[in-house]
């Protein structure tokens, strides 16, 4: 197990990442990591290792690591991972979902319209985030859980960017209305298949041209 | 960069000695030559692998990262102990995953790919005939390996890799059990037939039902080894 040094470290550098204090091709310093995390320079070694190991950063011939680019093409190849892993969550989330768990996830979808009714990106990509996050813990599976918060996590970039597509969010929250149905509905292959749906059309929008958005990816 | 120990012997040290010990220990767990619950001494590590007790440390992180090995407050480190309730939920991750993967390989399999695929499936064959499951395991392993190259999804890959290695223990030993090898080579003939005759769709559908095979008889292990 990683140890609250590590750990605190780890932490401190995700946020960093996902809000873009730290961009791609940052180069991490191990001494300028202890500064702002306090902890010791073997614990922030031992985060730079875990988030190498998932890819959110990478190592460069001896000279540290950096915040890794993730390039279109691959973002399209993490989605492929991503979606069949949260079709296996959602079916089990169809399974294993509580009564009070089902109403979280049924108001969860309400302040979620409204964020896209109200044009708020930004709370609409935090609200899907949390969205996965809750079939996640209604899934009761902690490893497909754990593997797809890692694929999720270099994704966050170019899934940010995508939201700030014309027409896209309406897409988006359709898809993503079928998938608490199905689970609330507690219909497991329904289920598995909405999130399948729904990160085919991530990939399909992925894959599509587009001229860059501005703003702050 | 090289040190050299008392006896003389000279240690590597650097990038290169962490990746050689990362490696063969990783290897090693695969192969099962360490064993679950295992512990993991630094400088025991560093003699076995003639690297530094500082590579070997370094390549230790590296497999914690990966969930391979994990420590234990105050005493260093040991090989992760995997329950049957874990190796199933990371079989469910691995069926869909190899899904994916088979669905790739029947779409970007070169020619050569397709038959190197058939050949190994031929001696997966011979070593059922043979009733030589060390042989059939090795086998097992460059099928998938040479699934995974067929597919040309080095994420997919990767993630597969990093799982299997996790469960790889309970593999092994299942294929010891009677009948097992039999329905295992079943179910990659219908996945290498898929494969070979680019059927995407019953390529992804064949790879999961093997592993739902798999993921059947992890569940009906007795309890206790």
């Amino acid at each position: 197990m990683a140890s609250p040094a590590q750990e605190t470290a780890e932490r401190a550098l995700r946020v960093a990442i996902w809000r873009g204090d730290m961009p791609p091709g940052y180069r991490l310093v191990e001494a300028e990591l202890v500064a702002r995390t306090g902890v010791s320079r073997s614990a922030v070694r031992q985060a730079i290792d875990a988030l190498a190991a998932e890819g959110l950063v990478e190592r460069i011939q001896n000279k540290g690591a950096r915040v890794r680019v993730v390039s279109t093409e691959e973002a399209v190849a993490i989605t492929e991972c991503r979606m069949p892993l949260e079709g296996l969550l959602a079916r089990k989330a169809a399974e294993r979902i509580t009564d009070p768990e089902a109403d979280r996830l049924r108001a969860h979808l309400r302040t979620m319209t409204a964020a896209v009714d109200s044009g708020d990106l930004l709370k609409y990509s935090e609200l899907i985030q949390q969205l996965h996050g809750m079939v996640g813990g209604a899934a009761r599976h902690p490893i497909a859980a754990d593997l797809v918060g890692r694929l999720q996590a270099q994704l966050v970039r170019h899934q940010f960017r995508l939201s700030l597509r014309p027409g896209r969010p309406r897409v988006s929250l359709r898809a993503l209305s079928e998938l608490v149905a199905a689970i609330a509905d507690r219909d497991p292959s329904r289920a598995e298949a909405a999130a399948v749906a729904h990160f085919r059309s991530v990939i399909a929008a992925l894959s599509e041209p587009t001229p860059d958005p501005g703003g702050p990816v | 960069v090289a040190q050299v120990t008392g006896d003389g012997a000279r240690l590597l040290s650097g990038v290169r000695a962490r990746r050689i010990a990362e490696q063969r220990l990783r290897e090693e767990i695969t192969r099962g030559v360490v064993v679950p619950g295992q512990r993991l001494v630094e400088p025991e590590l560093g003699e076995r692998y003639g690297v530094t007790r500082n590579s070997a440390r370094l390549a230790l992180d590296v497999l914690i990262a990966e969930g391979l090995v994990e420590r234990i407050p105050n005493r260093g480190a040991r090989v992760r102990i995997v329950s049957t309730a874990q190796a199933v939920d990371l079989m469910e991750c691995r069926q869909v995953l190899d899904g994916l993967l088979a669905r790739k390989a029947a779409q970007n399999a070169t020619d050569g790919q397709l038959d190197r695929l058939r050949a190994n499936l031929e001696r997966m064959r011979g070593a059922v005939a043979g009733q030589d499951p060390l042989e059939y395991f090795t086998l097992l392993r460059e099928h998938h390996r040479l699934l995974r190259e067929s597919a040309c999804h080095p994420i997919a890959s990767s993630l597969v890799e990093r799982l299997q290695s996790q469960i790889v223990h309970h593999q092994f030993r299942l294929l010891f059990r009677p009948g097992r090898v039999q329905k295992s080579l079943a179910g990659l003939s219908r996945v290498v037939d898929a494969v070979t005759t680019r059927r995407a769709d019953r390529a992804e559908a064949a790879a999961r039902a093997h592993v739902q095979g798999v993921i059947d008889a992890l569940l009906v292990e007795p309890a206790g080894e």
